[in-house]
């Protein structure tokens, strides 16, 4: 608790610093593109559509709402995916800062979540007007969505925190992350329903998997206008859980970041 | 006159571990199992140890001492970025750091942005470098490329941009390492010129350097290590003499 509070007030007493690494991070990965920031909407937008062709026309599954049903999950997907692929190498990479100036390096981690929300948000944009193409129930749940996004920021935040650290001391991690992220995918509700799990397993399923809830609650409050479900709060709890972890080992290991590097 | 010094070292130590597995891969651990060492056995390398020394406020602290004898060891410590795992080390003021400079520009972003970037990561506040913007760029005498990528500077330019910044950008303590004599002739003169400026205001500076030609012309103390203990300290004409006849 004390470390968690103590991360807190170091980011926020260096906010203008939070604020410039998403800044100038944005403007590089974008900056010399001719297409600029609509890449941040063109990529989901296209993979997106990889897999509409592969389950639609392909395999000739999937109901009349399987896009949007399946782009409302991947967003969410990719969203993790960028930021904890990232904060698998993220002191790796900043090796040379962290060697030159004291700060609270919290504020690493939280910026590979900012940038992953952001992409997030302008998915979002192309998301919308999908929605109302492909007829989503649009019901009051849909308020439910900024709930959702903070605990999915604090769930990628405790879990950054804790790979982050990690990653530094092991460094194969990042590769193994790779494989683990994409087997996360295949095992949680996002290219399929959640209905395809046997009526029998699906409890156990979605206690022990934080990301079906997860993604099956994207499902719910975007296409199908329904609130979240209990299970939501196993999600929850996982967030709060890697939170704690992870403000604790980080908080733990950070004035050995430097020599460690 | 005995003041409480502004930087003070006390029995000051900082352990480095050599570590079998600090670059750890999974192939690193089979060769270890394979060989049936320890998984214990990693070495210590103290790369300081038994320092004392102490700094008043408004001092230019030269430290002498040859590559690898633990001079930017104690930079850090100093910037706060290694804690003494021996023990202490006593700053009594804010710390500015001019260890990034040129490396730390981010090459597709422009002068501006690089100004701003590197001053909030060295932890000044926006208002703060807005302030002192119109004399970093003025300084650097970049004029128009200020606003070109960093991409498509010299290594000249680079270096003015990063001794601009680091010379305005300051704090009660500013910590030199090795980036004296930038640049053309001109502008060698120029931040010859801003560094003596420099040490007659009240700022207190540790100047790092092989070179003891610029030790001798700033500085008016000097620390001399020698694989990582403390060799000799004291004014920096003594200091010279034994630095140079060693």
């Amino acid at each position: 608790m004390k470390s968690l509070i103590n991360q807190i007030k170091g980011v926020l007493s260096r906010i203008d610093l939070a604020k410039y690494l998403m800044q100038t991070d944005l403007k590089v990965r974008y900056k010399n593109k001719a297409l600029g920031f609509l890449w941040a909407v063109l990529d989901p937008f296209f993979m997106m559509l990889i897999y509409i062709i592969l389950v639609s026309f392909v395999f000739k599954k999937g109901d009349a709402q399987y896009p949007v049903l399946l782009f409302s999950a991947l967003l969410s997907y990719r969203w993790f995916v960028f930021s904890t692929g990232n904060n698998v190498a993220v002191l790796v990479k900043n090796s040379k800062l962290l060697q030159t100036v004291k700060f609270p390096f919290s504020i690493l981690v939280m910026n590979e979540v900012n940038i992953g929300l952001f992409n997030y948000l302008l998915g979002l944009i192309v998301l919308f007007p999908m929605l109302f193409l492909f007829n989503a129930t649009f019901s009051l749940n849909l308020l439910w969505l900024p709930v959702i996004i903070v605990v999915q920021y604090i769930f990628t935040i405790g879990f950054g925190l804790l790979l982050s650290v990690a990653g530094l001391y092991f460094r194969d991690l990042q590769n193994i992350m790779l494989f683990l992220m994409r087997i996360v995918l295949y095992l949680s509700p996002a290219l399929y329903d959640i209905a395809l799990i046997p009526a029998k397993f699906q409890h156990i399923y979605l206690c022990l998997n934080p990301f079906a809830s997860l993604f099956d609650t994207y499902k719910n409050i975007l296409v199908r206008g329904l609130p979240p479900n209990g299970y939501f709060l196993v999600f929850v709890g996982f967030a709060i859980v890697f939170l704690f972890l992870g403000t604790y080992y980080f908080t733990k290991k950070e004035h050995n970041f430097a020599k460690d590097v | 006159m005995e003041t409480n010094p502004i930087i003070e070292a006390k029995n000051l130590g900082i352990k480095y571990k050599i570590s079998r597995f600090k670059r750890s891969s999974v192939m690193n651990l089979m060769k270890t199992v394979a060989t049936r060492n320890s998984l214990k056995s990693n070495g210590e390398f103290w790369g300081l140890r038994n320092l004392n020394f102490e700094v008043q406020k408004g001092d230019i602290l030269g430290v002498l001492g040859k590559n690898g004898s633990g001079k930017s060891t104690l930079l850090r410590t100093i910037a706060g970025i290694y804690l003494p795992d021996e023990g202490e080390m006593n700053v009594n003021g804010t710390v500015s750091s001019m260890l990034t400079l040129s490396s730390g520009f981010k090459e597709d972003l422009t002068g501006v942005e690089n100004i701003f970037l590197i001053g909030v990561v060295t932890g000044f506040t926006e208002k703060e470098i807005k302030a002192k913007f119109a004399e970093i760029v003025e300084f650097s005498e970049l004029e128009d490329f200020i606003y070109q990528p960093v991409k498509s500077y010299s290594s000249g330019m680079k270096a003015r941009l990063g001794f601009s910044i680091a010379i305005s950008l300051k704090r009660d303590i500013m910590l030199v390492d090795e980036i004296l004599g930038v640049g053309d002739f001109k502008f060698r003169e120029k931040s010859r010129k801003k560094m003596i400026e420099l040490i007659k205001s009240d700022i207190t500076v540790v100047l790092v350097s092989h070179d003891s030609e610029t030790i001798k012309e700033y500085s008016n103390k000097c620390i001399w290590i020698h694989e990582g203990e403390l060799k000799a300290a004291g004014e920096t004409d003594e200091m010279m003499k034994l630095y140079l006849d060693s």
